[in-house]
C-alpha cells in the first residue's frame, strides 16, 4: 500500500516512440495532481533485442523504485514489462485498453478469451509492470519537459553483437489495409485461387484493398499485410465488405471500427450476420462473380 | 544431440460457445462440456516447425530429441498420443501448482521446475506468440529471463541449417532474419502452412501404447488474478438481413451502398 510519498511512474520506451503520448495519456489517469512521471529511455535501435536492456533496465529499477512501469503493448515492450516483472517478482497485465482509477485500486481492462469477452482486473499492489494498448484520438505530443527525469536504459553491446539481425528487408507489398476507406475482406468461405484473384480485380477496380482472415492466410493464400483481426491488421474503412467469413471475435475486432459493413456467406446462422449493418445470405462466390461483371460492363459503358 | 523442447497449450474454441451462454461464462470455470478443446493456434504452429526442423536437422547429420510439454490438468492423453506419432520422442504434461485463476508466472514456474530437474539442457525452445484465454504473451517471457537467454519474437519462419538457425521475425513494417547457433527462445507468430501433420495409421498404432508422464512440482505462490468483472464485447450495430436475393440483387446492393458512401472511384455507379 501506499504511504504517503508521491506515486511514482516511470514509462519506458524510445526517445521518438510514436506509443509516448498514449503511455503519458494514461500515466496521468493514474496519478493525481502529486505525481513523477520518469522516462526511461532505451538506447538502441528497435532491433536490439530486449534481453540486452535487462541488466540496465535493473539497476534503474532500483534505483528510482517507481510504483507503476508502463510500456508500449509491442513487442518489445511486453517482453521488458514481462521480464522485470518475473526477475522482480512483481505483478503485470498485458494489452490494457482502458484504465480507471478508483480510490485505493486501479481498474484495468484488457481482452480475453480471443476477444469475446473484456476482463476487468484490479491492481492493489504496487509495483506493477503494465503494457498500453495504442489509444485511438489525437493526444498531445510530449516533449522532454513534461518529464520529471529521463533515464537512459543501455545495453551491453558487445553480447548483443552475437544477436543482431543478418538481414533487414521491408515487406514486399506496401502495406494499405489500415489506412484503406474500402476493404474487400474474404475468409474461408472463399479460399480458392480463382476467387481470391477475383476479389483482388475487384478491389482493384472499385479502388480499395484486399483484407482476409486468418484461415486464408495459413493456407498460403495471401500474404501477412492482408491478415486483419486480433494478430493482423486493425482497421477503420468506411465500408467493408466481408465474403465468406464466419465472424469470429478474433478476426471482428480488426473491422469493428468500420462505418459500415456488409456481409455475405451463405450461412445465416454466422456470427458476422450480428456483427454487420447489411447482412446478404447467400453463395459468395456467385456475388462476387456478378459484382464484378457489373463492376466490368460499368467500366465498358463509361470507356465507349 | 539437438535437444528441442515446444510448449504447448489445448484451449476452448470459443467459436462454438453459444452467444447466450457467454453471460455464464467463467474464464476457469465449469458448465461448458459440449466446447471442445483445440491446439493454441501458435502453438500448433511450434509443434509443426520443431518436426520440420527435426527433418532438417536429420539430414544435416545431427541428432535431434524433440519435447512437447504441456502445463494442465486435464488427463486426457489422446492428443499425446497424435504427438507421439508424427514424431515427437516424449510428450510431457506437467499438473499445475496454480488452479484455476489466471497466473502466468505460476505455470512459467511449473515449466522452469522441470527443466531445471532435467539432466538435459535444451538448444531450442518454442512456444506460441499468445494463447487463450488471457492472451497475455508472457510465459515464455519469464522462461527466457530465468534461463537467461534472448527470445525472438514474432517468428514467421524457422528454419534449420547445417551449422545455425534461420529465424525470420515479423516487425511492423519489416522482416528481421536471424541466424543464431546460440541458445534461444522463439515465439511463433503467423507462420502460414503449419498446420500439424496428421499422422498414419500405422504411426497411430505405434504410439498408442506409449506411457505419457505426469509431473508436479512444488513451487512459489504467486498472486493469481481473476478478472473482477467480465462484460461481453457486443456489436451495437443493428443488422439487416437479406435472405432471398438473387446473386444480381445481392450485387447491385453492395454498389448501390458503395455508391451511397462515395467511396468508389468511379462516380458515374
Amino acid at each position: 500500500m501506499q504511504t504517503q510519498r508521491t506515486l511514482k511512474i516511470a514509462l519506458v520506451d524510445y526517445e521518438n516512440s510514436p506509443h509516448i503520448s498514449a503511455l503519458y495519456f494514461e500515466a496521468q489517469k493514474l496519478s493525481s495532481a502529486e505525481a513523477s512521471i520518469l522516462f526511461f529511455q532505451l538506447t538502441g535501435d528497435e532491433d536490439t533485442l530486449p534481453f540486452f536492456y535487462m541488466e540496465s533496465l535493473l539497476t534503474l529499477f532500483e534505483e528510482e523504485l517507481p510504483d507503476f512501469l508502463l510500456f508500449p503493448h509491442t513487442d518489445y515492450g511486453c517482453e521488458l514489462a514481462s521480464r522485470l516483472a518475473y526477475e522482480k517478482q512483481i505483478s503485470s497485465l498485458t494489452d490494457i485498453r482502458q484504465m480507471e482509477q478508483l480510490k485505493d485500486e486501479t481498474m484495468l481492462y484488457k481482452h480475453i478469451c480471443n476477444m469475446n469477452l473484456t476482463g476487468v482486473f484490479s491492481t492493489e499492489n504496487t509495483p506493477c509492470c503494465l503494457t498500453i494498448a495504442d489509444r485511438e484520438g489525437d493526444l498531445e505530443d510530449r516533449s522532454k519537459s513534461d518529464f520529471a527525469k529521463i533515464l537512459p536504459i543501455c545495453f551491453g553491446e558487445s553480447d548483443e553483437a552475437a544477436y543482431r539481425p543478418a538481414a533487414s528487408e521491408p515487406f514486399v507489398e506496401e502495406n494499405h489495409l489500415p489506412h484503406a476507406k474500402l476493404i474487400l475482406a474474404c475468409g474461408r468461405g472463399l479460399n480458392k485461387k480463382e476467387e481470391i484473384l477475383r476479389l483482388q480485380e475487384t478491389a482493384h477496380i472499385l479502388g480499395g484493398e484486399v483484407g482476409c482472415s486468418r484461415p486464408v492466410f495459413m493456407d498460403g493464400r495471401l500474404g501477412a499485410q492482408h491478415l486483419i483481426g486480433m494478430s493482423g491488421h486493425l482497421c477503420a474503412p468506411w465500408l467493408c465488405l466481408t465474403i465468406g467469413v464466419s465472424g469470429a471475435a478474433a478476426f471482428l475486432i480488426g473491422i469493428q471500427e468500420s462505418k459500415k459493413i456488409i456481409a455475405v456467406n451463405s450461412d445465416e446462422t454466422a456470427p458476422i450476420f450480428s456483427n454487420c449493418d447489411i447482412g446478404i445470405v447467400g453463395d459468395g462466390s456467385l456475388i462476387l462473380q456478378e459484382l464484378q461483371q457489373q463492376l466490368e460492363d460499368i467500366e465498358h459503358d463509361r470507356m465507349e | 544431440m539437438k535437444q528441442i523442447l515446444v510448449c504447448f497449450k489445448m484451449v476452448t474454441d470459443y467459436e462454438q460457445i453459444l452467444p447466450n451462454d457467454w453471460d455464464d461464462f467463467a474464464p476457469d470455470g465449469d458448465g461448458f462440456d459440449y466446447v471442445r478443446q483445440i491446439i493454441n493456434c501458435f502453438d500448433e504452429s511450434a509443434l509443426e516447425l520443431a518436426l520440420c526442423m527435426k527433418e532438417d536437422f536429420t539430414q544435416y547429420g545431427h541428432e535431434v530429441h524433440l519435447t512437447a510439454l504441456t502445463v494442465t490438468e486435464d488427463p486426457d492423453s489422446s492428443f499425446f498420443k497424435t504427438l507421439s506419432a508424427v514424431g515427437f520422442d516424449r510428450v510431457v504434461r506437467l499438473a499445475p501448482s496454480s488452479k484455476g485463476s489466471f497466473s502466468p508466472m505460476s505455470t512459467a514456474d511449473d515449466i522452469l521446475s522441470f527443466l531445471h530437474q532435467e539432466s538435459t539442457v535444451y538448444d531450442i525452445l518454442l512456444f506460441g506468440q499468445q494463447a487463450a484465454p488471457f492472451n497475455s504473451g508472457q510465459i515464455p517471457y519469464f522462461v527466457a529471463q530465468s534461463l537467461k537467454i534472448p527470445a525472438i519474437p514474432n517468428v514467421i519462419s524457422l528454419k534449420a541449417e547445417p551449422q545455425f538457425l534461420t529465424a525470420v521475425s515479423q516487425k511492423k513494417d519489416r522482416l528481421l532474419t536471424y541466424q543464431l547457433s546460440a541458445p534461444a527462445l522463439y515465439l511463433i507468430g503467423n507462420c502460414k502452412g503449419t498446420y500439424l501433420r496428421i499422422p498414419t495409421l500405422r504411426e497411430k498404432m505405434s504410439a498408442s501404447k506409449k506411457e505419457y508422464p505426469c509431473y508436479q512440482f512444488s513451487t512459489p505462490k504467486h498472486q493469481a488474478s481473476s478478472p473482477k468483472k467480465l462484460l461481453r464485447n457486443q456489436s451495437e450495430r443493428k443488422p439487416v438481413l437479406y435472405k432471398d436475393l438473387s446473386s444480381k440483387e445481392a450485387a447491385q446492393k453492395i454498389l448501390d451502398l458503395i455508391e451511397k458512401e462515395d467511396l468508389c472511384r468511379h462516380r458515374e455507379l
